[in-house]
């Protein structure tokens, strides 16, 4: 029954994953000669306009395939690739609400939005003509994000900065999408949590490392901040984790298997990439050697989310006139043991 | 009727201070739809106008949210219609309403903070009968100690399991007290000296401090009644203000000012709806759209009344390339509105394609009738449609045609409210022949579909489509295959036989098909190419059968409602006479309801699937001619 009622979903998503990128690819991307780019690195302001376009195509490509993958689903499955899509809006959320705080102006803010086109569920024209802050919150009220809003109102009271709220949109976002993972039925659910865990995994150890040892936050507070929701990585451990009075000792005491992926990273960034290259591992497993189930679906999106950045990256970099050594190593490509993901 | 009007294309050039002027002379005109410009960026760079419709589509905000906030309605006429409006009357404007707009979200930030103090007294009541659970003595709660620090307040109930455990860490316990579906109280204590680090947990949790009152201790009751005579303060004090909001635009004759304002702004419409789509050069602009042809005359006479010979108007005709760009502007008589909605709701008709409206309503009247055919049921229908005429609207003539429909038919099968035997039949009662009634049915598809097949190609001749006309499975080898299969499918049941003509003409159709196939997707692989050449003929065979045996339906519900009429009066003749009626008329009103409802949306779907999904595309762009209006301008 399974099988027959994912069939359209499994051969588009087969389909699709043809398209995705090997590293043979990526590399041969990133040594193509400079003469054979037809696109020249040109001004500042048009780099940026060039990154903008870049950034919103990537976007609409991301959001035309997804659409597509839900076209055969229904109920909680669709439910979950539709709010994957929701981050995209978090960020033209954030965009508008640090512009108005800081008194921009309606196009500047516009010229950061990305268009969502059927994904788009706030009322972004009525958000972009609130006049003031105070406006903006009413009217974010009317939303679904009534809780960001009055937790906005009273930071806006007490002067706080931004990074708060920030951060709650994110850890909102974050522990929406593990609890949206883990009410999908048995078949796929396992796969779909690993999934899931591994992101809200990764977010949660990149914020704390970086919390407290970039923001030098106290361990309460780092903690507090992270997502509710964790798959290999215990609260208990994260408590541990937070109390470590430094970055080395913290990487010392991560628990299996973040000790042996993590072994000898020496800050946040490198921390990040590798476990990026974790989930993209897994999720090229679920979708090379399962069939049949939703997890192939989101685990294609974040491949073809990762494929995308990356080119995008390439690209900008390519404008910048790097070399093709600082390309891999932004990418995280450098270096020996690359894994093929 | 039968298609949109011919359009034409004009470039019209002026003076950049008579463009103004020329955007309210083309609203009031009322047939010009606005279209970016032809003229290249590079001869004409300039944007004249930008800075105007930034400064409109900024002011028309501020007045949409005035007028929102004081519940004012625009009426839909606007003063003095040809008087142009000034940049700097448009800045005065937006300067006023700027302000008045200030005032009015200060007064909505007021009303906002009312309603939050009273949802959060609300809560505190709600506490207060819980907060006997705690056993602790509250006043402590509010004593400074330089060993412990207490505190008590609410948080959203999200991420209570997280706050816990970061108190923890910072050794700090918290007890849950009272909880509500979005907020929790609760008491946190732990060691002093750490306020700090304490308080930017609470701050990124959401926490608010409660304020407990001081005689909390001694007297519920009392704290109980003040918390009650806070909240009716906090009522009485919304009510005041909400009737100060209101009563406010009387004053000072903020009304009149708001609703001139309200004029200025519809006048500066059109101009700043142009603005976004016309360029300039030095002292020149151009702005450019489609009006009717016959509209021509009329706005060359008009141009010449108002500019003299300072204009220059170019005007061709739409080219092949731009034929789905080009709006369709389509004209109804009153009557014919509900049904064109019901066309709309499809799609919009390419220009150059068959308007379907007139054969959708005559189609879609007929089916109905015929599905539903009884004399009581549809004078109850044309009645009520009738007596609603205010409420439906426009659908009042939809619901009096289908039910004189379903009258007329209900003559010809001799139904009455679901008596047989009241009148004589006029043609036939559909349960005594059922067999007739399907050959009828079958014969209104095949006519249904005949005239489907001949529209869709000479909608595709009109579109320039000359080798989809006449080749694809839609097209005439479409039309021949049917025709064949058609004529097989007579001969074989009249004499148990195929004529070599029919089979021939099916073949040859089939092969036009492969041979268009074939060509169409000469990028695709020899075995790719070969399969889906070889299905579309199967396809193609398969979805006239299948369309054509649709059709059946409306014999089988002409015959279901008369079975359903057959099973009310069963059910009546086993009771007594009161019961009797009871259950004809309730029978009667569920056959009306439930059995009408059905049989428009199965006539629905007959006129979208069978016909409009062959011969209508549906994907035009709708003549939206320039207005004044009280509308935003898009930004971008």
């Amino acid at each position: 029954m399974i099988s027959a009622r994912y069939a359209y979903l499994q051969t588009r998503i087969s389909l699709y994953a043809g398209q995705l990128l090997g590293l043979g690819q990526l590399n041969a991307l990133i040594d193509r000669p400079y003469e054979a780019d037809t696109r020249n690195a040109a001004g500042t302001n048009a780099l940026e306009q060039y990154s903008v376009e870049l950034d919103q195509n990537n976007v609409n490509i991301l959001l035309q395939e997804l659409a597509v993958l839900m076209r055969p689903l229904s109920g909680a499955p669709r439910e979950l690739l539709n709010y994957w899509a929701h981050r995209f809006e978090l960020g033209n959320l954030k965009a508008i609400i640090r512009g108005k705080m800081s008194n921009q102006p309606r196009s500047a803010i516009e010229e950061k939005l990305q268009d969502m086109g059927e994904f788009t569920s706030l009322p972004l024209n009525e958000l972009l003509q609130s006049d003031t802050p105070a406006e903006l919150l009413r009217r974010l009220e009317q939303t679904p994000y009534i809780d960001i809003a009055r937790q906005a109102r009273q930071l806006l009271e007490q002067g706080e900065a931004l990074f708060a709220l920030d951060a709650a949109l994110d850890r909102r976002y974050y522990a929406g999408l593990a609890r949206r993972g883990a009410t999908i039925d048995k078949s796929s659910g396992d796969m779909l949590r690993t999934l899931t865990g591994n992101i809200v995994d990764r977010v949660n150890l990149v914020w704390l490392l970086r919390y407290r040892f970039a923001y030098n936050m106290s361990p309460a507070q780092a903690y507090y901040l992270l997502i509710p929701s964790s798959h290999r990585l215990l609260p208990q451990q994260m408590q541990q984790l937070a109390q470590c009075a430094s970055f080395a000792e913290a990487i010392d005491k991560l628990p299996a298997p973040f000790d042996k992926i993590l072994a000898g990273v020496r800050d946040t960034t490198e921390v990040t990439l590798k476990l990026e290259q974790e989930n993209w591992r897994v999720a090229n497993n679920i979708l090379r050697s399962s069939s049949f189930n939703i997890a192939r679906a989101l685990a294609y999106m974040m491949l073809r989310e990762r494929d995308l950045r990356r080119l995008r990256a390439i690209v900008s970099g390519r404008s910048m006139h790097l070399g093709a050594a600082e390309i891999r190593s932004a990418l995280g490509l450098a270096g020996n043991g690359v894994a093929n993901v | 009727m039968f298609k949109p009007l011919s359009m034409q294309r004009i470039e019209l050039s002026l003076l950049k201070e008579d463009a103004p002027h020329a955007a309210l002379l083309l609203a009031n005109y009322g047939s010009f739809d606005p279209e970016i410009s032809e003229i290249l960026p590079e001869q004409f760079p300039e944007l004249p106008g930008e800075a105007y419709r930034l400064e409109y589509s900024e002011t028309r905000t501020h007045l949409d949210k005035i007028l929102a906030h004081y519940e004012i309605d625009v009426p839909e006429t606007v003063d003095a219609p040809m008087q142009t409006v000034t940049p700097q009357q448009l800045t005065e404007t937006g300067v006023w309403l700027k302000s008045v707009w200030g005032k009015c979200s200060e007064v909505q930030e007021g009303i906002h903070r009312l309603s939050e103090e009273h949802r959060h007294a609300s809560q505190l009541l709600r506490a207060l009968e819980q907060f006997s659970d705690i056993n602790i003595d509250l006043t402590l709660l509010q004593k400074k100690s330089s060993l412990l620090d207490v505190r008590i307040g609410t948080l959203p109930r999200t991420n209570i399991r997280r706050f816990e455990e970061a108190l923890a860490l910072a050794g700090f316990i918290a007890i849950e007290f009272s909880t509500s579906e979005e907020q929790i109280n609760v008491v946190i204590a732990g060691p002093a000296g750490q306020t700090q680090e304490i308080e930017r947990i609470l701050q990124a949790a959401g926490w608010r401090t409660m304020e407990i009152p001081a005689e909390f201790h001694g007297s519920p009751d009392e704290v109980r009644r003040e918390l009650s005579e806070n909240l009716a303060r906090l009522s009485e004090q919304q009510a005041q203000e909400n009737a100060r909001r209101l009563a406010e635009p009387s004053k000072e004759n903020l009304r009149e000012r708001l609703l001139d304002a309200a004029h200025i702004l519809s006048r500066a419409a059109p101009y700043a709806e142009l603005a976004g789509l016309m360029r300039g050069r030095g002292a020149l602009a151009s702005m450019s759209g489609w009006i009717p042809v016959k509209q021509l005359p009329q706005l060359k006479k008009m141009l010449a009344t108002s500019f003299g010979d300072r204009f220059v108007l170019l005007v061709r005709d739409p080219r092949a390339d731009e034929r789905l760009r080009v709006p369709s502007a389509i004209q109804h008589p009153g009557w014919l509105q509900p049904f064109a909605s019901l066309v709309l709701n499809y799609g919009v008709p390419r220009y150059g394609e068959i308007d379907p409206t007139i054969l959708f309503a005559i189609t879609f009247v007929l089916m109905f009738g015929m599905m539903f055919g009884d004399v009581g049921h549809g004078a109850t229908i044309a009645f009520a449609g009738i007596m609603l005429r205010r409420r439906l609207g426009q659908y009042s003539t939809l619901a009096i045609t289908i039910g004189l429909s379903s009258t007329v038919f209900g003559l010809l099968y001799g139904s009455v409210f679901g008596f047989e035997h009241l009148l004589p039949a006029l043609w036939i009662s559909p349960l005594s022949d059922p067999m007739r009634m399907l050959g009828v049915a079958l014969a209104w598809g095949v006519a249904f579909i005949l005239l489907s097949g001949m529209l869709t190609i000479r909608n595709r001749i009109a579109d320039g489509r000359m080798r989809e006309a006449l080749l694809d499975s839609h097209g005439a080898a479409g039309l021949l295959l049917y025709l064949g299969l058609l004529s097989a499918g007579w001969q074989y049941a009249d004499s148990g036989r195929t004529g070599m003509a029919p089979l021939l003409a099916v073949c040859a159709a089939l092969a036009i098909m492969f041979v268009h196939s074939w060509q169409q997707n000469r990028e695709l692989a020899t075995g790719e190419r070969l399969l889906i050449a070889a299905i579309e003929g199967y396809e193609a065979s398969m979805t006239y059968i299948s369309n054509t045996l649709s059709f059946l339906r409306l014999a089988a519900f002409s015959l279901n409602h008369v079975a359903l009429s057959v099973a009310v009066f069963t059910v009546a003749n086993m009771l007594q006479s009161t019961g009797y009626w009871v259950t004809v008329v309730l029978g009667n009103i569920f056959i009306l309801g439930l059995e009408g409802a059905i049989v428009g949306i199965q006539t629905l779907r007959l006129e979208y699937y069978e016909g409009f999904s062959r011969f209508f595309g549906g994907d035009g762009r709708k003549f939206r001619p320039l207005r004044l209006g009280n509308k935003l301008v898009a930004s971008g």
